[in-house]
């Protein structure tokens, strides 16, 4: 009974996850208006009213409230029980269960945003040449993050994402657009690698959009753990000791008047015993034991009411109840299965 | 043809075979160490005493600032822990000067006694001799003299030779410190003098090849000894670069206590009655024709006199019918293509008002010109990181005011016979390499 | 009467790249020249008001160009 109660929330998520994914869509846009803030005070394009420093001013506040939703959505990523994402996952990138790679991508642009903002903070201590160099790196940040929101993303085929990305990445697209124009002519080959630069990050990652999240089998690709009741249910006889299950199954004589049975341990249902007469080159009947699809062991066993066999390391005796009748004719069949440990 | 100036009062005077130049002829080449022990004797061991003794000599460095020279070896030992470094600055950037390069290729062992002197008295454990990639006569005979030196064995700091792009502005303090802590040529920006924090964060000493020599024989020969020439301000001699409109242009060592007219006298004159001359080099002070016999070569005097300095000893003299205007102006352009290019008023300065002097220069100003030129000489003064604009600007008011009357000619558009004149030496191509 | 302690604008001109934050937010000590970068007053800041302005130009230079130096000065005569 408790297996299934289990199995349904893993189902439905929680309003953390929803939660996370506003936030996350948040700061995404707040970051957006950040970046193209600070592209637009390197142009030192100054609207005639407003002075410059204002531009300055308002990207340094806008990457605070950034940094605030960036906090907000880490939060309430590692509280929600959904995607069992833990502290340590939003600490040390790629090591998650959930979508790693995505996920840790997302961690690797939180922590560019965080060094930048102390560094910001400190600026004093760092010293111009540090920053500046530091800095630079916050460039990074912003497409990584994009990446992260698409790849980790449930709705990524959901309208209003896709139109939140499409403006964000337009905007900076533009921004960039405007700075790779204007400049001295010293530094235009600089400015032309940038554009070749932004050019190839679009179109691979329009490629890989297209491809990859707004597919319908994205969730599978990219790495979402399936929600199985046997991973949150541990084995049925976890050892070390043995156990004794009730076998049920069917008996079928062929045509050549050989035997098989196959039967399965209604406790631990996974686990299944079949066991066949000898070929001509046998002496001895055969015993199969799976668990699931996966073979455990297929080895011979003492003929009779009861077989006796060994499958690795661990004894097993399969005792049959049942009439004659059923022995010769076929039918169901009941039984037992007795071992010294554990098979899993 | 003599110069036809009136008569100057002039002292007894010997232009060669004294002091720095004292030694076999020129014509022999390098002097090498054992004639160089032989006539000098071995020179004594450096230390706190020689400070002392340089200051009462009043030696004032020889590479264009004239600073007290002692003054800089105090401050120098106090910031030292041991640690200190001295550099001898032997590049010589600026196109019209020779006499560190003559005075290396020809009395190296002079210099290098100076810079061991001065590693002893401040207690530096290291010496870089700084030079130019171009000068091959002067590396060739450098390396020989270090060579000499390390095989006889002398108890002295090791040095190290760094080599730098032969740029104008490579000479400057803080670029020499640049270069040789490993970046390019370029002055940096700096809240401490270079004698707290210099070569990779030591204190440094950084000196003129020339002020080395003095100070090797200074050690040798004490302070009254230097002070028996020059003046009382501007003590001993000190080597001048004669060039341009001069019979017999060349490095002379002269009286610091001399009148430039006698120097001249004695050099065997110009060649045409001068039109003026430029002295102190591209960022020194243009003199009027008149002013010129009587020009003292001592530092104060001069700046009292003619608001100028003797620089890094030149003076190159213009030609009858040379312009001043003319040559100023290609100066300035030389200095605005040797900018280090960091600094946006500097850069942005000199090239604005190269712009407009050549229109001047060519008889062809734009209207408001010269009050353009005017607002930005003093827009651009003390704006840099370095004293490179102030010295361009300097200079350029320094012909604009000299050479006013003439100025009138090229502003009312009439053609200036100077423009075309040979005989004042131009600037070089500018370079483009910073190490 | 002088402070003990004499407060500078100083700009480093390498840094500087004439965004021109700095004489927008404080006029009273520093003008643009005619190619946009600043000329910046030598005097000492007296006044507590500008001070404040100018330690904020300070933070919001792009380059970091811009600093206030500290040096001590000699106190005057008192009455």
């Amino acid at each position: 009974m408790s297996l299934h109660l289990a199995a349904a929330t893993a189902s439905n998520p929680s309003w953390l996850w929803y939660a996370t994914r506003g936030l996350g869509a948040a700061t995404l846009i707040v970051l957006t208006c950040t970046v193209v803030l600070g592209i637009v005070t390197a142009t030192r394009w100054i609207g005639r009213s407003t002075p410059g420093f204002v531009t300055a001013d308002l990207h340094r506040n806008l990457s605070m409230i950034a940094l605030g939703l960036l906090l907000a959505h880490i939060i309430t990523t590692v509280l929600d029980p959904f995607a069992h994402i833990s502290v340590r996952d939003v600490i040390i990138p790629f090591g998650a269960t959930y979508r790693p790679i995505w996920l840790g991508l997302g961690v690797v642009a939180a922590q560019i945003m965080i060094v930048v903002a102390a560094t910001s903070m400190l600026r004093d201590r760092v010293g111009p040449r540090a920053w500046r160099a530091i800095h630079w790196i916050a460039y990074a940040s912003w497409p990584i993050a994009v990446i992260h929101g698409l790849g980790t993303g449930s709705d990524a085929r959901a309208p209003w994402l896709i139109g939140v990305v499409v403006s964000c990445v337009v905007a900076v697209v533009l921004a960039l657009l405007t700075r790779i124009r204007e400049g001295p002519l010293s530094t235009a080959p600089i400015r032309a690698g940038a554009a070749i630069v932004t050019a190839v990050v679009l179109v691979l990652s329009t490629r890989w959009a297209l491809g990859g999240p707004l597919q319908s089998n994205w969730s599978a690709r990219a790495g979402t753990p399936p929600v199985k009741v046997a991973a949150h249910v541990g084995p049925v006889h976890p050892g070390p000791a043995g156990f004794s299950d009730p076998l049920v199954g069917v008996l079928v004589r062929d045509a050549s008047g050989g035997l098989q049975i196959s039967m399965r341990d209604t406790v631990d249902t996974a686990l299944t015993v079949a066991i066949r007469s000898p070929d001509s080159n046998e002496t001895l009947p055969v015993v199969t034991v799976a668990r699931g699809s996966r073979v455990l062991c297929t080895v011979p066993a003492t003929a009779g009411a009861t077989l006796y066999a060994v499958c690795g390391t661990t004894r097993l005796l399969i005792t049959f109840y049942g009439s004659q009748l059923v022995l010769t004719s076929g039918g169901q069949i009941t039984g037992r299965l007795d071992t010294s440990g554990p098979l899993n | 043809m003599a110069m036809n100036l009136p008569a100057a009062p002039s002292a007894a005077y010997t232009p060669v075979g004294w002091r720095l130049m004292a030694g076999p002829a020129f014509d022999t080449g390098c002097e090498r160490l054992e004639d160089h022990e032989q006539r000098l004797k071995r020179r004594p061991a450096g230390g706190p005493w020689l400070i002392e003794v340089i200051a009462r000599s009043g030696l004032r460095g020889r590479g264009g600032a004239w600073f007290p020279t002692a003054r800089k070896w105090s401050a120098a030992a106090a910031a030292s822990q041991g640690n200190a470094v001295v550099v001898i600055n032997g590049s010589e950037g600026e196109p019209l000067s020779s006499k560190d390069r003559t005075l290396l290729s020809l009395r190296p062992h002079l210099v290098l006694d100076g810079a061991a002197l001065a590693a002893e008295s401040i207690g530096a454990t290291e010496v870089v001799l700084y030079l130019s990639r171009d000068s091959r006569g002067t590396n060739g005979a450098v390396e020989r003299a270090l060579e000499e030196r390390r095989r006889a064995g002398l108890q002295e700091a090791p040095i190290k030779v760094v080599r730098t792009a032969h740029r104008y502005i490579a000479g400057e303090s803080s670029a020499v410190v640049n270069r040789a802590s490993g970046g390019p040529s370029k002055p940096m920006f700096t809240l401490q003098r270079a004698t707290e924090k210099g070569v990779d964060d030591r204190p440094t000493l950084v000196q003129n090849a020339e002020t080395m020599a003095h100070v090797a024989t200074i050690a040798r020969y004490g302070s009254d000894w230097f002070r028996k020439l020059g003046t009382a301000q501007s003590p001993g001699s000190t080597l001048l670069t004669l060039c341009g409109n001069v019979r017999q242009p060349g490095v002379y060592e002269v009286d610091l206590g001399a009148r430039l007219g006698s120097v001249l006298d004695a050099v065997g004159g110009t060649v045409t009655p001068p039109a003026g001359a430029l002295v102190g080099g591209y960022f020194g002070t243009w003199v009027a024709p008149q002013a010129l016999a009587g020009l003292p070569l001592d530092a104060e005097r001069l700046r009292a006199e003619h608001g100028g300095s003797l620089g890094c000893g030149i003076v190159a003299v213009l030609p009858r019918d040379g312009c001043g205007i003319v040559e100023s102006t290609r100066i300035l352009t030389y200095l605005a293509a040797e900018t280090s290019g960091q600094c946006g008023p500097c850069v942005n300065g000199l090239a604005a008002l190269s712009e407009a002097m050549e229109r001047i220069a060519s008889s062809a100003p734009q209207p408001g010109d010269l009050e353009r030129v005017h607002r930005w000489i003093g827009m651009v003064r003390g704006r840099g990181a370095c004293h490179h604009p102030d010295g361009a600007v300097g200079q350029l008011a320094g012909a604009l005011s000299a050479f006013s009357e003439h100025l009138g000619l090229h502003m009312s558009g009439r053609a200036c016979p100077g423009h075309d004149v040979a005989g004042f030496p131009p600037p070089p191509p500018s370079g483009d390499r910073w190490r | 009467m002088s402070e003990l302690v004499q407060r500078k604008l100083r700009v480093n001109p390498i840094l500087c790249d004439g965004y021109g934050y700095c004489a927008e937010i404080v006029p009273e000590r520093i003008a643009l020249d005619d190619w946009g970068f600043p000329i910046v007053a030598a005097e000492s800041i007296e006044d507590e008001e500008v001070l404040g302005h100018a330690r904020r130009a300070v933070g919001t230079c792009p380059r970091l160009a811009l600093l206030i130096e500290e040096v001590p000065s000699r106190l005057t005569e008192r009455a």
